[in-house]
């Protein structure tokens, strides 16, 4: 009889032993799938004015040095903007009133991506050892994918599109240096165009990425140029 | 009379360019009557030089200029002039004896109208003050054809009609993006003045080549232009850096 509970007491002993030893494995698989996903994306180089950043949920006022993580929403408010320095040495500058989402980050130097909801975001990619990492930035209606070093991206919403003006969402994206591949994956034709350093080009709403034209030309045709 | 028949013509050319426009931009008139949002303030600050064997001036001066409309600016500017020597396309006084510099000033005010992309038409009235103290009216128009390529072309004039010696000019640019960097653009074409009536009388004319940068990260512009014509060989130099702020 004694020896029939031990044997049942050493059952479930080594029971409770299988699923501790169960349980700690998933503690310590969540616990560092949680470390994974708080990897430092950047840190915060230069602030002006106000932003805010969105961290699992809760709204977090941006300051200067602040470690940024993957999935980490940066907002900027009116006569404001970030610089921010990327693990890799990337930098981005996110002007006044706009809003970007951190969806992965480099950490081999390759593979990024950034979403940009509305508002202006320049991009200075890093080359590292001569080796161009993959960087895009995604807006509603285009993806820019880096074959260069330093290009803007301008999400406008609510204005009509220059050269479109039954179109009120577009994306412009102007190249200083380099070149960036931009198509639009919401557009039934799957044309990219490539745009070289000092042009630009603009994606309206559906329709394919419209060809490029010289950068800045907009302030060539203001009024009092002539 | 010459001077206005090319005038004239060079009006008609570009009432066929509007015209076209039109036609690939039909917007009704919502351009002219929503707000502009948000408004832009544009002060723009330059400086000009001119040199002919018969005629030598420099002008430097302001333009301020806000949105009101998406169509819609109002423009002011004031200038100031020194005429050196002899008359020429862009002077409102009559050739004096006296071979000192002359000074004036102009403060005009008045509207840029815009009614497609890249197109804009500017009225301005005002008045001369100093050495000439009449009034002025002014008419410029610029366009941009194919700007959604690497090399757009620009079709400008402007016109100015001086009261106080009567006489009428038209300046004509014609000119292309060669090309464009990362920093910079470079602008070639051709230009030239048309001037005639009131104390100069029969029509005269230049033209020549030009040359213009554009440096993007400053917003500053620098034209060059040489020619020949009524003045014989000249030269043109201008200089211009604009300031922007959204409101």
């Amino acid at each position: 009889m004694r020896n029939v509970t031990e044997s049942a007491r050493h059952r479930c002993y080594s029971g409770l032993s299988r699923w501790s030893l169960s349980l700690t494995w998933l503690v310590f698989v969540a616990v560092a799938g949680n470390a994974a996903a708080q990897v430092g994306a950047g840190t915060i180089k230069e602030l002006r004015g106000i932003a805010k950043v969105q961290r699992n949920g809760r709204a977090i006022t941006a300051t200067p040095a602040m470690t940024l993580v993957a999935g980490d929403k940066l907002e900027t408010s009116r006569q404001s903007s970030v610089t921010i320095e990327l693990i890799d040495g990337s930098q981005l500058i996110l002007s006044d009133a706009s809003s970007i989402l951190i969806d992965r980050t480099m950490t081999s130097a390759t593979d990024s991506k950034i979403d940009l909801f509305k508002g202006r975001l320049r991009s200075v990619v890093n080359v590292i050892a001569g080796k161009l990492p993959g960087f895009e930035v995604h807006t509603p209606n285009a993806v820019a994918s880096a074959r260069g070093t330093d290009f803007d991206t301008q999400y406008i919403k609510g204005k009509p599109c220059p050269g479109f003006p039954q179109c009120l969402r577009y994306t412009d994206i102007g190249v200083h240096k380099g070149t960036v591949e931009v198509r639009n994956p919401t557009s039934l034709k799957p044309n990219s165009v490539l745009v070289a350093a000092g042009y630009e080009t603009t994606v309206p709403c559906e329709l394919p990425p419209a060809p490029p034209a010289p950068l800045g030309i907009g302030d060539l045709t203001a009024p009092g140029y002539h | 009379m010459r001077s206005l028949s090319l005038i004239w013509r060079s009006f008609l050319i570009v009432t066929l360019i509007v015209a076209s426009h039109a036609a690939a931009y039909a917007q009704g008139s919502t351009r002219f009557l929503e707000l502009e949002n948000p408004g832009h303030f544009t002060l723009r600050l330059f400086a000009v030089g001119y040199g002919a064997e018969k005629y030598g001036t420099t002008n430097a001066g302001l333009e301020i200029d806000q949105t009101l409309t998406r169509a819609v600016n109002v423009i002011g500017r004031a200038i100031a002039y020194q005429v050196y020597q002899g008359s020429g396309f862009d002077s409102p006084l009559t050739p004096g004896r006296h071979s000192s510099p002359r000074n004036f000033g102009s403060f005009e005010g008045g509207a840029s109208f815009s009614p497609f992309r890249a197109t804009t038409f500017t009225l301005l009235g005002g008045e001369d003050v100093g050495d000439s103290d009449a009034p002025v009216f002014e008419n410029d128009f610029s366009s941009w054809l194919w700007l959604q390529s690497r090399h757009p072309i620009n079709l400008s004039y402007s016109t100015s009609h001086y009261f106080q010696n009567g006489v009428t000019n038209g300046l004509l640019d014609a000119r292309t993006v060669a090309f464009s960097t990362g920093r910079l653009l470079l602008l070639l074409g051709v230009g030239g003045a048309i001037w005639g009536g009131g104390s100069v009388g029969q029509a005269k004319g230049q033209g020549g080549p030009d040359v213009g940068f554009f440096l993007r990260e400053w917003r500053v512009s620098i034209d060059v232009q040489a020619g020949y014509g009524s003045s014989r060989t000249y030269g043109l130099v201008s200089f211009a850096r604009s300031f922007g702020w959204d409101e």
